[in-house]
């Protein structure tokens, strides 16, 4: 096998080693749980189970973004171990592409759920918070195993959820802090960088 | 030499599962022998770049893979069948075998003939298109050998790749192994003396971590004149460098 | 020398109960070993540290308050999410590790096999839930907290545990997926969220309540004055009670679960545990709020509502100020606190001769609220000394008042502003009267003399809709008022004594007045 042939792959190749990388990751079922978690927050803005700008209101929208990261870094989960990790060097690519991609279908299909309504914080808000959630969901892959990396996101979410009622004012809990403000969005950058940083490096714990 | 081994050490824990192994080997097929616990699987590991090894140096198609470009150049002539097979039982044999050939950078154009000539290889032709989870035990096996050859690798390595395969099945296995020694370095480990007297060149028994005995099937064979236990001459020869080792 | 050869020690052994040693005891040991449960608990101690320990210190040493975060559902609010997504996980094992078919091909019933994974995990989750809670009240025993603590909190709370955890493990095994786990967690912690926030009257059967929207009077004086009432515990058990056996049924119906007289059973349990939550709703249909819980009439014992005789604990002085026992550590800040009002109506004709703590009439009471009754008239003064607000907001946050709890009641200047004015206007009210302007500017005088600064006054008139007059700014009443508590105290009190009859009756015009 030449080593030059080897490394370009060719469109059709690539697309089906997508394909094939996303099936494995129950991309699909995947993207069925989150559309539940648009249909989820539209019925919740619905409903008016989200009043206002306060802490009660931001809390609920907050459970569906981590119910939807968590979603995201179950999928890095490995079904193939070991033989899938001595393999080639399209494995990182492929793990930061299905993680980035589930991440943006995340905050599209959540977008178009709080479509036409209110939502604290707006989309700006939003993005930060499914940002920094992935981001967590994505470590807890690394470090747990991609099975059980929704630990992570849930319990950065309960802990966000106490500093919500509780009036901190730390950037790590982002969440308590303005869209804008600058030391939340660089923590958020931050853990999402060191989450898809690790994953793809390493991948999930196995 | 494709593989060189110095001093090498895996330790887990407080257990070195590895305790200082020096081995050399080119083409060829390699049987490591060794009974439960002897460090086979880790050395398998460290060698498919999987764990690395805690000291010593590890050079593998003259490359060093403890070092990112070279592993993964290392990475793309590997084929690796571990002892827990992976698999998403949602994929076609043909799935399983063609995203492994395209994770290893098998050129796009030989894809599909990569894949069916490895389908073909370990005899599942009949089920190239049937899900893994409709597999029996044996065929699931083989599916994973298929994924280990479709690159055409000049390293292969096969962690108990036997198990659960009919008698047929491992005599059309060692005949494959055989083939594929001719080329690459394949270095299999089982428990399973006939297959290793039936396809190896050379044999490495291991025990506690050590390297026990290193030779060819022949010498191991005269290791148990007078001696040991078993049916089969080899596996007295085997069973009487293990009493040796652990006297 | 002769050496002594001891015999050699056997490594000590503990020993375990009777029922661990059984083959049905091992499994469920080994199942205790390797829950998952067992990992992932750390985290909800750790929030519950956060959330419930901490809000809970930060409130007095009263058996009454310290309760009241747990009654809030908090403990069973932070175990939550972590026990339905541990007890998913535990669920949806055997499928991913796919050893469902070597369990199901043993002669272990399938049903009985999951039960034992799931007693497993509810074990854990229960014993830290426990400790956790056990931990709460050994402190608050150890601050040498007042009255009695209240038990029902804790076992709807551990109910609460054991049918999320149930729920969660029933939710793994029918559908496993690697996306059970959390958004089993969510949704659980979603619904939850939603009824903190609901008034309705079937919220009242979820375990997290929130004094701001539910029916359920949260009061701190709860088993003080009246014993604590049990009737919404005894339903809530029920039905998360009744939740957790139907999850626990569930996991014996399906084909491979057994024997068709053993999936029978299974469905069995699961209507039995229905009937037992559809029981539950229905009877909290029927329940009525009061002050001082809510009443469900089926479960209702009359006897509940008679009050708890006390002998009250009396200051010295005229006027004494009079607590319930339980309240004794205040007496003398609430005596303090008082004494203002107190050296100017005593003696008075009408005035009170003592002043007696009752519970306080409203749902949501004030820190302080008073009226005049009886013959010889003695004040009913209620006082909040537990809680600091309708909705408490953890350690730092602030409800109606000025502070904390312990702080107001620690603090004199708080005392003074926050305390005596709401029980020193219905006093000198009752006393004095609003209905001519003679009455007003005499009100208004005693409490400027007593310390109510008008401006507040003008405050407490607005918001609690006093029966106090109120004079406006620049108007005779109001200049008569200030003459009147320009006065020397002696002169003041002297005038009171002589002419507070006919001021009562309307007898005396502004102009009269000194």
């Amino acid at each position: 096998m030449g080593a030059a042939g080897g490394r370009a792959l060719r469109r059709g190749a690539a697309v089906r080693l997508v394909r094939l990388h996303l099936l494995s990751r129950q991309v699909p079922g995947a993207l069925l749980a989150l559309v539940g978690c648009g249909i989820a927050l539209r019925c919740v803005l619905l409903l008016h189970w989200v009043v206002g700008d306060g802490a009660a209101a931001q809390q609920t929208p907050l459970l569906i973004e981590a119910a939807a990261a968590s979603v995201v870094a179950v999928a890095a989960r490995n079904p193939f171990g070991e033989s899938e990790r001595s393999t080639g060097r399209w494995l990182p690519y492929l793990r930061v592409g299905s993680a980035l991609a589930l991440t943006g279908a995340v905050v599209g299909l959540l977008a178009a759920g709080a479509a036409g309504a209110h939502l604290p914080g707006g989309c700006w808000e939003l993005l930060r918070s499914v940002a920094g959630l992935t981001g967590i969901g994505l470590l807890s892959a690394a470090a747990l195993g991609g099975a059980v990396s929704w630990v992570g996101p849930l319990a950065y979410t309960v802990v966000a959820e106490f500093a919500l009622a509780a009036a901190w004012r730390t950037p790590w809990i982002w969440v308590t802090r303005p869209g804008h403000d600058t030391g939340a969005g660089l923590f958020v950058v931050l853990v999402l960088l060191a989450g898809v940083v690790l994953i793809a490096l390493r991948g999930p714990r196995d | 030499m494709n593989v060189e081994i110095n001093d090498l050490t895996r330790r887990f824990g407080r257990t070195r599962a590895v305790d200082g192994v020096d081995l050399r080997t080119g083409p060829g097929v390699l049987g490591l022998l060794g009974p439960n616990g002897a460090g086979k699987t880790s050395l398998l590991r460290m060698i498919a770049t999987v764990i690395p090894p805690s000291s010593g140096t590890l050079r593998l198609l003259e490359r060093d893979p403890g070092a990112a470009g070279p592993r993964r150049e290392i990475r793309r002539r590997l084929g690796y069948l571990p002892q827990d097979l992976g698999y998403y039982p949602g994929f076609t044999v043909v799935d399983f075998v063609e995203y492994f050939a395209l994770l290893k950078e098998v050129p796009p154009a030989r894809v599909p003939a990569a894949v069916a000539a490895a389908v073909e290889r370990v005899g599942l032709g009949d089920k190239a298109k049937s899900k893994l989870r409709t597999l029996s035990g044996g065929m699931l096996r083989r599916a994973g050998i298929a994924q280990a050859i479709v690159n055409d690798p000049e390293l292969l390595l096969f962690d108990e790749p036997t198990a659960g395969l009919d008698p047929e099945q491992r005599v059309e296995f060692r005949t494959l192994l055989r083939d594929l020694g001719t080329r690459a370095t394949v270095v299999v480990s089982t428990h399973l003396v006939e297959d290793v007297g039936a396809a190896c060149g050379e044999v490495v028994l291991m025990h506690q971590g050590r390297i026990a005995f290193q030779g060819t099937p022949e010498q191991l064979t005269a290791r148990g004149e007078g001696h040991g236990t078993g049916d089969a001459p080899l596996e007295r020869g085997y069973s009487a460098v293990l009493a040796e080792a652990r006297s | 020398m002769s050496a002594v050869l001891l015999p050699a020690r056997a490594p000590r052994r503990i020993a375990l109960p009777g029922v661990l040693r059984t083959s049905a005891g091992r499994l469920l040991r080994l199942e205790l070993r390797r829950s998952p449960m067992l990992w992932i608990l750390p985290l909800a101690v750790l929030v519950f540290w956060l959330d419930t320990y901490r809000s809970t210190m930060v409130l007095p040493p009263l058996w009454g308050s310290r309760a009241l975060i747990l009654r809030q559902g908090s403990a069973a609010d932070d175990f939550a999410p972590f026990v339905i997504g541990a007890a998913a996980w535990a669920g949806g094992r055997d499928r991913r590790r796919g050893t469902d078919e070597q369990v199901e091909a043993t002669a272990l019933p399938r049903w009985a096999a999951r039960l034992t994974t799931c007693t497993a995990a509810l074990c854990w989750a229960l014993l830290a839930n426990l400790l956790c809670v056990a931990v709460l009240y050994g402190v608050t025993a150890a601050q040498g907290a007042a009255g009695r603590p209240l038990w029902w909190p804790v076992a709807v709370t551990e109910v609460a545990v054991l049918a999320f955890g149930a729920a969660g493990f029933a939710a793994g095994t029918l559908l496993p997926s690697r996306f059970t786990a959390p958004l089993a967690a969510i949704v659980v912690a979603l619904m939850l969220r939603q009824t903190l926030r609901s008034g309705g009257t079937f919220a009242l059967l979820s375990p997290t309540v929130s004094p701001m929207y539910s029916l359920e009077a949260l009061r701190p004086d709860a088993g003080v004055f009246t014993p604590y009432l049990p009737d919404l515990s005894i339903t809530r058990i029920l039905f998360m009670g009744g939740a957790a056996v139907a999850a626990l049924g569930l996991l014996g119906v399906q084909r491979s679960c057994g024997a068709i007289g053993l999936r029978r059973a299974a469905a069995a349990v699961v209507a039995v545990g229905l009937a037992a939550s559809v029981t539950a709703a229905v009877l909290v249909g029927t329940a009525k709020s009061t002050a001082t819980g809510v009443v469900v009439p089926a479960l209702h014992d009359a006897a509940d509502d008679r009050p708890i005789p006390a002998v009250l604990v009396c200051s010295s002085g005229a006027v004494p100020v009079c607590l319930n026992p339980v309240y004794r550590r205040y007496l003398p800040a609430a005596t303090a606190a008082l004494d203002p009002l107190r050296r100017e109506v005593a003696g008075l004709p009408g005035a009170p001769v003592r002043m007696d703590q009752v519970a306080a009439p409203e749902r949501f009471p004030q820190v302080a609220a008073a009226r005049i009754t009886g013959t010889p008239p003695v004040a009913q003064v209620s006082f909040d000394f537990g809680y600091d607000g309708a909705v408490w907001l953890g350690p730092g946050g602030q409800g109606r008042g000025c502070c904390s709890a312990v702080q107001l009641w620690s603090s004199a200047a708080y005392l003074h502003a926050q305390v005596l004015p709401l029980v020193a206007v219905p006093v000198v009210d009752g006393l004095v009267g609003h209905a001519g302007p003679a009455q007003q500017a005499v009100s208004e005088g005693l409490l400027q003399a007593v310390g109510v600064p008008s401006d507040e006054l003008a405050v407490l008139v607005a918001v609690q809709a006093a029966p106090a007059g109120l004079s406006g700014p620049g108007t005779p009443v109001q200049a008569a008022g200030q003459r009147f508590a320009a006065l020397p105290a002696a002169t003041r009190h002297a005038w009171l004594t002589a002419h507070l009859a006919d001021l009562r009756a309307g007898r005396i015009t502004l102009d009269q007045l000194p």
